[in-house]
């Protein structure tokens, strides 16, 4: 079934900067740290020009079915049966990683806002709230991020004010390159996953208005790119701000150096920080919800009402499980997972579909 | 039962051809309803006529008079009425009889007749708008009469394409209403929507503009009022130029605006008298001010309760030590006071003004003090719900600052449970809620949702007027001249 609604570049830029920038932000300057030291940003703009790669991969593939989804040109490209099989394990990889978000949201808010709430609470609300944000049509989903956009924005201004602090030493950076090319390359790797959010290209490249030219490419450079300055700005920051030694006993860098912040009316920053971060993973859980009800709803042929029910109760149930459980183990497989459906999926269909010249099947109908 | 009583009454009118026995049984022999029989120039006239309804002066001297003194047979020349209709069947002669017209029936020809304009004005002088104050602004406001209210608008709106659509509307007892919009500024789609949400109003009676407002808003469940209520012929005048419509209700002298966004209730006529640094000084004084009275409360309760790490370690000090005092928790203080400030608002409403002032010194200062010295609230709470309060008074339209105390406690609520993390959760509902919100197809939080920079001119902030080229979006044809401001170019002296 092709899409009817529409969206424009500018659309699409909010689109996909709200869905990637998300919970790896926290985390991402002690895990750079981990394997690049303190070269970490490097790897972060290796990272992203990769993805912007990657991203032309999965247009060139998606041109080639205008206002089909992955969920309808998997069909076409692999027939019914595998097709279908993929539908399904693209839904469970989507519906993972709102688990993983779930976990990670939950987990980072119990820790340092509200230590004696039990869990379950902020998984409920977090679990409300995806319900009434992802009950809606994409140009909803599409106006409510662009409003939220400011609030990004609004990050940065607060990491603005870090700079009165007086330890700030620019030499932590240098010398430039000292963890070796190897290392480098190698923490690529790690810091994919603050990317991710770029395979839901796959759904939205549908709603574009002229899929087919390279104006629809440019919201989603954009977009990249954006995320790309943004994050390695934080990792940056959090290197400038904090010795080696520190990082490395640190899991949330950015928070430790807002916690310490004092300004004359407010004496944590990481509250406030804390609370528009968590307005924007948000949006993220929204973006990942629709795609992957729209996923279900194809699937199964259901409303998409009862299919953002369906995925919701699934997500509030798994990630309870693994919460109480073992945290880290989703984290693990999202780190392949992702390789393997944001890069090797969609550069494996791309391949069959200029092999074996699939075109847009007779039941689709010519545009 | 009432409902099939008029049913079949309705189906009696159509049936019958004008007999004035029929006329009389349905109007139930109503005891205003007078007759007259005149003979003049060898023929006998029936004039029919509610008489409470029918101004008597107009009605003997327009009518009458020269009835009688007729000489030759052609009533049309001789009549001094200035509207003249014919009466074809029961239906429109009883409407007509009930808008205040006169039935003129020629005896022996009892097929046709006349209904002639009599009716009486109850129009009470213009005066100035109570609720809507302005410093600046036209003293005049609507009052109760259809007529004049059109007549109100006309002139301060003089344009060829001012439009008037009549419609009556209720199934027992009926009530005109009028739709006025400027043709050619107004979004032909928008005039087609109000049309077809009008006509499928089928109450039983339209009692106030809130009748027509429940039946022809996109969404009911929600705080947020859609439509713009005004008492103001400037401001609905400059809506209409604005490409926006406007709903007269006969009998109400409120006009109903639409298709009112967020924005439009923040808008006075103010803001275009003084001039723009002013203006837009005051349209950002009433958007802090409304942020502040939505949160201010939540933000109270999640600082003192959850996070005080955040608030300074002198301001922890002082709040504490009258905190200390309060038995309650900050949230039932806060519900305390911003329920018994409720009830004093409530209560004002009723009271005559010159007890007004006085009960505002007792209930506002009596009650305020004594319940900090009683240890009911603190000081604190005092502080932020006097301040949530005023703020709520800064809102210059009555139903967008009753949102803000619909909207208040559930995020005290959330404040409550979650600290400042309920408070962005709250948050985020209303901005999901408010980013889906349409008001006739229009996006409601429109120069934010989508993003149009056109419209921040006449938003956020107010441009000088000969800046505003294009006018809000929904009215695409109109386009401003950017010649204003010319003179200034040619009177520019060179410097050397």
């Amino acid at each position: 079934m092709r899409v009817k609604s529409r969206i424009s570049s500018v659309n699409l830029f909010f689109l996909l900067v709200q869905t990637m920038i998300g919970v790896g932000l926290l985390s991402l300057p002690h895990q750079t740290h981990e394997s690049a030291g303190s070269d970490g940003w490097i790897s972060i703009l290796i990272s992203g020009f990769f993805i912007q790669l990657i991203v032309l991969l999965i247009w060139l593939l998606c041109r080639n079915f205008p206002n089909l989804t992955l969920f309808d040109f998997s069909k076409v490209i692999l027939g019914e049966i595998s097709g279908t099989v993929l539908n399904f394990l693209y839904i469970i990889y989507l519906l993972t990683v709102i688990c993983y978000i779930f976990i990670i949201y939950a987990d980072t808010l119990k820790r340092w806002i509200l230590p004696e709430t039990p869990a379950w609470i902020l998984f409920l609300i977090t679990f409300v709230l995806l319900i009434y944000g992802s009950i809606c049509n994409i140009k909803n989903v599409v106006s409510l991020f662009s409003l939220l956009f400011i609030l990004i924005l609004f990050l940065f201004f607060i990491t603005f004010l870090v700079y009165g602090d007086p330890y700030i030493d620019v030499r932590y950076l240098f010398p430039i390159g000292s963890s070796g090319g190897w290392n480098i390359l190698k923490s690529t790797s790690d810091s994919m996953i603050p990317f991710i959010g770029f395979e839901t290209l796959l759904i939205y490249f549908a709603f574009i208005k002229q899929s087919k030219t390279i104006s629809a490419l440019k919201g989603v450079f954009l977009a990249v790119l954006f995320v790309t300055i943004f994050l390695t700005y934080i990792v940056i920051l959090s290197t400038v701000m904090l010795s080696p030694e520190e990082i490395k006993i640190t899991p949330e860098p950015v928070l430790y150096i807002l916690s310490a912040m004092e300004i004359r009316i407010l004496s944590r920053l990481d509250l406030i920080f804390l609370s528009f971060w968590g307005l924007i993973v948000f949006t993220t859980i929204i973006s990942y919800t629709f795609s992957a009800s729209m996923g279900i709803s194809k699937l199964i042929h259901i409303k998409h009402k009862f299919a953002v029910i369906l995925s919701g109760t699934f997500v509030l149930i798994v990630s309870i499980i693994f919460y109480y459980m073992e945290i880290t183990l989703l984290e693990k497989w999202l780190k392949h997972l992702s390789f393997i459906f944001g890069i090797i999926i969609p550069i494996l269909l791309l391949l069959i579909t200029i092999i074996f010249k699939r075109e847009v099947a007779s039941t689709y109908g010519k545009k | 039962m009432r409902f099939k009583r008029n049913k079949s009454k309705k189906s009696l009118i159509n049936q019958e051809n004008l007999s004035i026995e029929n006329i009389k049984s349905q109007l139930n022999h109503t005891s205003d309803l007078k007759d007259r029989e005149i003979h003049s120039n060898n023929q006998i006239y029936i004039i029919l006529y509610i008489n409470s309804l029918v101004d008597q002066e107009k009605l003997e001297s327009k009518i009458i008079k020269p009835l009688i003194k007729m000489e030759n047979n052609n009533i049309l020349n001789e009549l001094y009425s200035q509207e003249i209709s014919t009466a074809k069947s029961n239906e429109i002669a009883i409407n007509g009889l009930l808008d205040g017209y006169c039935l003129l029936i020629k005896k022996g020809r009892n097929s046709e007749g006349f209904l002639l304009k009599t009716n009486a004005s109850t129009d009470r002088e213009v005066s100035e708008p109570i609720v809507e104050k302005t410093i600046l602004g036209a003293k005049v406001g609507f009052v109760e009469s259809l007529d004049k209210n059109i007549f109100l608008l006309r002139t301060v709106t003089k344009s060829p394409d001012f439009t008037v659509k009549k419609y009556t509307l209720g199934s027992s007892t009926t009530t005109n209403v009028s739709l006025i919009y400027l043709d050619h500024l107004t979004d032909p789609e928008i005039i087609k929507k109000v049309e077809q949400r009008i006509k499928s109003i089928t109450l039983d009676s339209i009692r106030s503009a809130g009748d027509i407002q429940d039946c022809i808003e996109d969404y009911t469940v929600t705080p947020f009022p859609q439509l713009l209520l005004t008492e103001r012929p400037d401001r609905a005048s400059a809506n209409l130029k604005d490409g926006r419509v406007a709903l007269i209700i006969d009998g109400s002298p409120t006009v109903i605006i639409l298709p009112a966004t967020f924005m439009t209730f923040f808008q006075t006529t103010d803001d275009y008298i003084t001039r723009w640094w002013l203006g837009s000084f005051f349209r950002f004084i009433r958007l802090f001010s409304y942020i502040i009275a939505l949160i201010l409360p939540a933000l109270y309760i999640a600082f003192v309760s959850f996070h005080y790490e955040v608030i300074p370690l002198e301001l922890v000090y002082s709040l504490q030590s009258s905190l200390s005092y309060v038995p309650f928790r900050p949230f039932i203080e806060l519900l305390i006071m911003q329920l018994s400030l409720e009830l004093l608002r409530e209560a004002s409403i009723r009271l005559p003004p010159s007890v007004a002032t006085t009960f505002g010194i007792v209930g506002g200062l009596v009650v305020g003090t004594a319940m900090v010295e009683a240890g009911i609230v603190s000081y604190g709470g005092l502080i932020v719900v006097a301040l949530t309060s005023v703020s709520s008074f800064v809102q210059p339209n009555l139903e967008m600052s009753s949102s803000i105390r619909i909207l208040g406690f559930p995020l005290m609520l959330l404040a409550a449970i979650f600290g400042f993390l309920g408070i962005v959760i709250g948050v985020l509902f209303v901005l999901i809620h408010l980013s889906r919100l349409t008001s006739f197809g229009l996006p409601y939080f429109s120069p934010f949702v989508p993003l149009n920079m056109e419209d921040f001119k006449d938003t956020i902030i107010r441009v000088p007027s000969w800046m505003m080229y294009k006018h809000s979006k929904n009215s695409p044809h109109y386009k401003q001249e950017k010649r204003s401001r010319k003179w200034k170019l040619d009177e520019s002296e060179e410097p050397y």
